[in-house]
């Protein structure tokens, strides 16, 4: 009886961590804003995975405020900058899944699963259009 | 977190200290339940978007002494029907699955990663460490689990949560065979 249990949960455990990510570039964005987000995610992906520093620097805003490290420290841009070619040569490359984006105005957030090495987790991102652009604002997870 | 293994080895040592021996399968399956139920809340982190900063994230309500609360009492208005409420015994077993729920709460502010813990939720949500956590945090997903990592987190977890549940069972069973007839 125990064994059946444990056994069955086992198996709901699995079937859960199978087939969670897809890929952002599955993602159909429902609107045109949600197009420009989903441009400004792949360029991020693409960025870190490229070790380009300048291209992710291009896609935060001026005043961002910006979680880091396992302590979830938050720090500005202009901080941030300077230990961004560190972080990106240390760490693997990641991979973007399915976002959930919700746009009001010119704010929008973007819930998006990221899958770097053996960490697979939920990143928001705060994002901020001006001059008709979006930038990101910041992020947490 | 530590690992749902080892949030069922307090379960089953908890349960031992308890039962006496006498108690059924259903209180032995409710102990492990009560012990792990609090992780349900990564269903939500992994599939519905739920960030754990959030009141319903992971380590929010579901790892709080009042959801503890909550659950120890459904637990034995449902598999308890047949004890006497405010009894002696209704009492004990409230406060025993209260214990256990809370428990996992408890050891996971022993952890040295993640988000800390809503002890005070529902009323902040707060989220809270003890000053000492020498417990590895474990990692959300299988994959890395079955990694380094997983075996750097089973290792802390051997040392300062199976061992002395080990040697409760060690005691108890000592204790009690000096005071079998």
């Amino acid at each position: 009886m125990m064994v059946k249990h444990l056994v069955s949960a086992m198996v709901i455990t699995a079937m859960l961590s199978c087939g969670q990510n897809e890929p952002l570039t599955d993602y159909e964005p429902k609107s045109p804003q949600e197009r420009a987000l989903k441009k400004i995610m792949l360029d991020f992906q693409n960025g870190v995975n490229t070790k380009d520093s300048k291209k992710i620097e291009n896609l935060i805003h001026q005043n961002a405020a910006i979680m880091t490290g396992r302590d979830r420290q938050i720090i500005s841009k202009a901080d941030y900058i300077k230990i961004l070619p560190i972080r990106l040569a240390e760490n693997p490359p990641i991979a973007l899944g399915k976002p959930k984006m919700t746009v009001s105005g010119d704010k929008a957030e973007v819930k998006i699963y990221m899958a770097r090495g053996d960490y697979n987790g939920l990143v928001v991102f705060n994002m901020k259009l001006e001059n008709t652009r979006w930038y990101i604002q910041g992020w947490k997870y | 977190m530590p690992t749902i293994i080892t949030h069922s080895v307090v379960a089953g040592t908890s349960a031992y200290s308890f039962s006496s021996g006498k108690e059924s399968l259903k209180f032995w399956i409710l102990s492990i339940a009560c012990s792990t139920l609090p992780d349900a809340d990564v269903i939500g982190y992994r599939w519905l978007y739920i960030p754990p900063y959030h009141f319903l994230g992971h380590r929010g309500f579901f790892h709080s002494p009042f959801f503890a609360a909550l659950l120890s009492i459904l637990i034995i208005f449902i598999f308890y029907r047949k004890e006497v409420i405010f009894s002696n015994r209704w009492w004990k077993y409230v406060l025993y699955f209260f214990i256990l729920t809370a428990s996992h709460g408890l050891l996971d502010t022993l952890t040295n990663g993640g988000h800390g813990i809503a002890l005070l939720s529902p009323f902040t949500n707060s989220r809270y460490f003890f000053p000492w956590t020498p417990l590895e945090v474990s990692p959300l997903s299988i994959k890395g689990f079955l990694s380094q990592l997983g075996l750097v987190v089973f290792m802390s977890e051997l040392i300062w949560i199976w061992v002395p549940c080990f040697l409760i069972i060690v005691f108890l069973k000592i204790k009690r065979r000096k005071h079998t007839p």
